[in-house]
Parts: structure tokens; sequence; C-alpha cells
């Protein structure tokens, strides 16, 4: 008897070392923009750094929350608002400080072109891969800054694939490149980094 | 007194020695080459811009055919009928074959030439990224052009940054 109790106390133990436990918004906010989480990845090529930040929807609703855009009464309401999609943001930053969308560029109507291209066609050139499948962006939202930041922005929507939450599956977010001259560009979550992140206590 | 010149000699002996590791792991310069074509021809961007365009090319390359059949068609109808309308169709399509042509070969060269851009510039990046993780101070590119003529095989690195580039491309962190 003493040993039954023994083993299911260890093994209580383990799970609960398993997964994490709740966060406060803002800690869990922290996490996720935190390099180390796994959920913000970086990539440079040819001095221009893209970046892709994971947003889970708690991370969505955290954040509205910090800035009291959402109170606690509707947060259930704008959770099944959120829900059925995964949410990123993309940004492309050069190394200079200046507009991205100048490198490379060599007169004002190829620069009028790109940014025809980022406000449009480019939502077809993002995809996600999850386990087997591959997933188009649904929502697509260029951030216009008329080239005063020195970074491009985009927020971007893909539809839960049917393989969501599976275990083993990590994620492999792609952006084909037709604009910063870099071709694709794949960057990938790993299930370890999908699994370690935390639940959120917003009571 | 020997004992006492004994152990000094064996103190700068060890210091000798101590000295000589520290200059070699410190200041000695790292050195490894890698093959470019190699490293290159196996990188995954590579082999996926590759299908990518020659799915292009193969694909316009069947528009010329067709318009080819057609001209060829029109050729021998005129050399039977000998008249002026299949005449004039004939110049017309010719004049849209050898326009297509043109306009495909240039498209050609220059995605050919932007996925290059695009290959070299990964690669590039991923070869000094790899140089830096690995605490190289060089790492030579061997071509087969004369740049490099001779390398040990203990330096050739090419495999290792084969796996960390394709790694790398992929998303993936290297470790």
């Amino acid at each position: 008897m003493k040993r039954i109790l023994i083993l299911s106390g260890l093994g209580i133990l383990l799970l609960a070392c398993g997964r994490p436990s709740p966060v406060r918004p803002d800690v869990f906010i922290k996490k996720v923009e935190t390099a180390g989480s796994g959920l913000l990845m970086k990539k440079e090529i040819a001095n221009v750094m893209f970046s892709v930040q994971y947003k889970p929807v708690d991370y969505i609703l955290s954040k509205e929350l910090m800035n009291h855009s959402l109170i606690s009464s509707d947060l259930e309401k704008r959770r099944k608002q959120l829900d059925g999609y995964r949410y990123f943001t993309f940004r492309v930053k050069g190394k200079d400080e200046k507009d991205p969308v100048r490198i490379g560029t060599l007169s004002q109507e190829e620069y009028d072109q790109k940014q025809g291209y980022l406000s449009s066609d480019i939502q077809r050139d993002f995809l996600l891969v999850e386990g087997k499948d591959s997933v188009p962006c649904s929502i697509c939202h260029y951030e216009k800054t008329y080239g005063l930041s020195p970074f491009v922005t985009l927020v971007l929507a893909f539809k839960d694939s049917e393989n969501k939450n599976k275990e083993d599956d990590e994620l492999s977010f792609l952006y084909q490149d037709h604009v910063f001259g870099a071709g694709n560009i794949w960057m990938k979550i790993s299930t370890g980094d999908l699994k370690d992140i935390p639940t959120v206590n917003f009571n | 007194m020997n004992k006492i010149i004994l152990g000094l000699a064996l103190v700068i002996m060890i210091g000798c020695c101590a000295f000589t590791v520290i200059y070699v792991k410190k200041g000695a310069p790292k050195i490894a080459y890698v093959e470019l074509e190699s490293v290159y021809n196996d990188f995954e961007l590579k082999k996926e811009l590759e299908v990518k365009i020659t799915t292009v090319q193969n694909l316009r390359k069947n528009i010329l055919d067709s318009l080819k059949l057609q001209l060829s068609a029109l050729s021998n109808r005129y050399s039977v009928k000998k008249d002026e309308q299949t005449a004039r169709e004939f110049e017309a399509r010719k004049q849209e074959y050898y326009q297509k042509e043109k306009e495909f070969t240039e498209n050609n060269t220059r995605t050919s030439k932007s996925y290059t851009d695009q290959i070299w510039k990964q690669l590039n990046q991923y070869a000094k990224d790899y140089g830096k993780e690995q605490g190289y101070t060089y790492i030579l590119g061997y071509d087969g052009q004369g740049a490099l003529l001779y390398g040990q095989d203990a330096v050739n690195v090419t495999d290792a940054m084969k796996k960390y580039v394709n790694i790398r491309y992929k998303g993936g962190v290297s470790k």
C-alpha cells in the first residue's frame, strides 16, 4: 500500500513537472516575446533580418487585457472570435535602419510595385506547414508606414489544420520572398517549444 | 643542489608546455576548407529552385514547340497552295514565335540569375554563421579554379557545412 502511494505520488509529481504552471498575462507576454521561448524566430540573410513572432490566442488576449482594449468579462467572447486560427507577426528589417523595401530597388516605379505587392499579393507567398498539412495564409494585413519605419510588418493568420495539437508536429513557416532577394525563408517552431507554452491565469 | 636544479627545470618545462598549449588554442588561426560545388549542389534551396525553374522552362518549351508545329503545318500548306493568305498567316506566326522565344529566353536568364543570387546570399550567410559558431578564423572555398590548391582531409568541413546549411535553411537551430 505504502509503495503504491509513493509511486502514484511520484507519477503526479512527474506530470506536474512536465506541464508548465499557469502564469500571469504580463509574464506570459514576456515569455512569448523572448527569443529563448522558440516562439520568436529570426533569420538574417545578407543584412536583412526576417523575424516571425508566433502569437498564441492567449498571447493576443493577454496583450489586449494589458493595454485595456479588452475587459475580463469579454474574455471568453473574444477568445471565441480568435479561435480557429494561428496568428503570427512577420517583420523584415534592414540592418542600416532604413526602409527595407528600398533594398535593391532601383526606381520609384519599382518601389511602388513592391509596395503594391506587400499590400495584396504577398499573402499567397506565405505557407504554414504542420505535419503533412500545408496551410495557406487566410488573413494578411500589411502595416503601412509610408517608408517612415525601418521595418516592414505584416500580421498573418492561418486556419487551424487538422493536425493542430498533434503531439509530434512542429510548425514550419515559409515565406517565398519576391521583394528582398533572399529566396525562400523557412522558420521552425519545435514540438518542444509548442509544448512548453504555459497556460495563462486570467483571474 | 641537484634537486633544486631538477625542480627548476621541471617548472620551466611545465611552463613551456602550458604556453604552447595556450598559444595553439588561442593564438593560432583555425582554418578549414569546403568544396563549394558540393555544398552548392546539395543545398536544399538550390534543389527546390532548380525544380521550379525546370518546370517553368518545360512549360515554355511546350508553348514554343506548339507554335513551331503550327508554323510547320502552315509551311506545308503554303508549299501546296502557294496562296497569299497562308503566306501572311505564316509570317505572322513566325513573328509571334520569334517574339515568344526572345521573351522566354530573356525571362529564363533573368530568373536563373535571380535564383543563383538568392542561393548564394543564403549560402554565404550560413557559411558566415557556421564559421562564427565553430570559431574558425578562415573557411576557404575550394572550387577547382586554383584559389586553393591543396587541403588535408582533416580540415575539409564540406559534409559538416552541408548539414549545417540545410538545417539552417529549413529553419532549424544550429547546435
